[in-house]
């Protein structure tokens, strides 16, 4: 799913627009749909996002280019997407550029408990601006490429690179944080 | 907070391009570097496994989320919908086109007939007016007498200046008042079932108005006729009735009734009434004076 290929073969003319749209754009409904819905929070705007995404990437289907990469487009298409639906909902914290830059700069050796679980990470990683939050999501669960998901979002790959490692230094304190409420993972380094 | 130090000026280099390391997008030799060090670095060698166990549990994490049942049958649902609606809409506006020829054909056959003979103009009247109240009849035969039925096309041949002297001011008065997308192209004197009236026609494409004057006859008076009120507007009561398309908007000054006729819906029809009225009022009453 997430890590399956994401450059498409050569467009076949015998193919009707349907069926290429079948075969290339709807794989990536699921992981769209995860996606949207770490941004969104909520499962019914994630699928109206969804519903949007694919009618966008129908319209406009016969302008992306056979051969380029499906994947990377229709996430384009749901960031934007999602920024439009942003507007909306204004449900997204705003970010502290210094307080964040701050935290991410520390190094936290603290590891993250096993003992977390599942939807503590999720909470976690829905808990960090947005900013970071889809910078991480792209290259950390999606797999994108930094000059992709710079393409995704439209930034330049030097706001991918730093964005990325300040949302991962946040999620990871935000876990350590969770571990320690359970009282676990205090003396992991035992330098205290 | 807990911190181990990395003291070393290699190690700060090395954390510096840690996440690019882990995520492959360092060039080789910088890679090679980096995993140089970390065989003599086990503080950046846990801090590289601590990225990438978190990278992982957190790809796992949203990776396990569920996706709705059906997401991915509403998705092609509505893609369907999309890509057919030519058809649909084309056929459905087939429909509204062959109707909208059908009612046009049978409008010009009953127009045509009309023309033929005055009885049958007048059973065309009589068996429209016949379902409103006696004194909204006025209005909307005139209405239908005069502009419907007589001025088809003749109404750019008579002019906005057929209007008898002591009512010529009404022309400024309508141009004040109405907008310019509603243009006045006649404004007469007319005589329908022996009363005279004061008649002004608008027009624009297929929406005809009429605005009729008439005095009043015998106590004629629409308060009296109990009509519901539709409207007050600036103290005057305004009334309104409907038949077969066509509505009608009236008020009473005292020695006149104000009737606006017309294909309109019912309230722009009221609206247009509705904003001649005060000046209108003043205007009849002062002539009445």
């Amino acid at each position: 799913m997430g890590d399956s290929p994401i450059s498409v073969g050569p467009v076949h003319c015998d193919r009707s627009a349907e069926e290429r749209f079948e075969s290339e754009a709807m794989p990536h409904l699921n992981d769209l749909f995860r996606t949207a819905l770490r941004m969104t929070g909520e499962r019914g705007q994630a699928e109206d996002v969804i519903q949007e995404v694919y009618l966008q990437a129908w319209r406009s289907f016969e302008n992306f280019e056979a051969g380029t990469n499906c994947r990377a487009w229709l996430y384009k298409i749901l960031f934007h997407c999602v920024s439009h639906h942003r507007r909306k909902w204004f449900r997204f914290p705003l970010l502290k550029e210094k307080e964040e830059f701050l935290e991410a700069n520390l190094v936290q050796p603290d590891s993250v408990s096993e003992h977390v679980t599942d939807s503590e990470i999720l909470k976690a990683l829905d808990e960090i601006p947005a900013e970071f939050r889809s910078v991480v999501l792209l290259a950390d669960v999606e797999e994108f490429a930094y000059k992709e998901v710079a393409e995704i979002l439209s930034i330049p790959i030097g706001t991918v690179m730093s964005r990325l490692s300040r949302g991962r230094a946040l999620l990871r304190k935000r876990l350590i944080q969770v571990a320690r409420s359970y009282g676990i993972g205090k003396s992991v380094q035992g330098d205290k | 907070m807990t911190q181990t130090r990395f003291g070393e000026q290699a190690c700060q280099k090395v954390l510096a391009r840690l996440d690019s390391y882990i995520d492959n997008e360092l060039l080789t030799e910088s890679s090679l570097e980096l995993m140089e060090h970390f065989q003599r670095c086990t503080a950046c060698t846990r801090e590289s496994q601590e990225r990438r166990n978190v990278r992982a549990r957190l790809q796992t994490a949203v990776r396990e989320v569920k996706v709705p049942q059906g997401l991915e049958d509403r998705v092609r649902d509505r893609l369907r919908e999309t890509r057919e609606p030519r058809p649909k809409r084309f056929l459905l506006m087939s429909i509204a086109a062959t109707l909208a020829v059908c009612f046009g054909s049978w409008v010009a056959y009953q127009l045509g007939a009309l023309r033929l003979t005055t009885a049958s103009q007048e059973s065309y009247v009589a068996a429209i007016s016949g379902e409103v109240a006696s004194i909204i009849r006025v209005g909307l035969g005139d209405h239908l007498h005069c502009a419907l039925l007589r001025q088809r096309g003749r109404r750019s041949e008579d002019g906005v200046d057929k209007l008898p002297v002591e009512f010529k001011e009404l022309v400024p008065i309508v141009h004040q008042h109405l907008p310019s997308d509603l243009p006045l192209v006649l404004a007469h004197e007319c005589r329908y079932h022996g009363r005279n009236f004061v008649h002004l026609t608008f027009q624009n494409g297929r929406t005809l108005l009429s605005l009729v004057i008439a005095k009043k006859q015998d106590g004629e008076s629409l308060d009296g006729a109990h009509l519901p009120r539709a409207l007050s507007q600036a103290g005057i009561p305004m009334y309104t009735a409907g038949a077969r398309g066509f509505e009608v908007a009236a008020f009473e000054s005292r020695g006149f009734l104000v009737y606006t006729v017309s294909d309109l819906s019912q309230a722009n029809n009221l609206g247009v009434l509705a904003a001649l009225a005060p000046s209108l009022q003043d205007f009849l009453n002062q002539m009445v004076a």
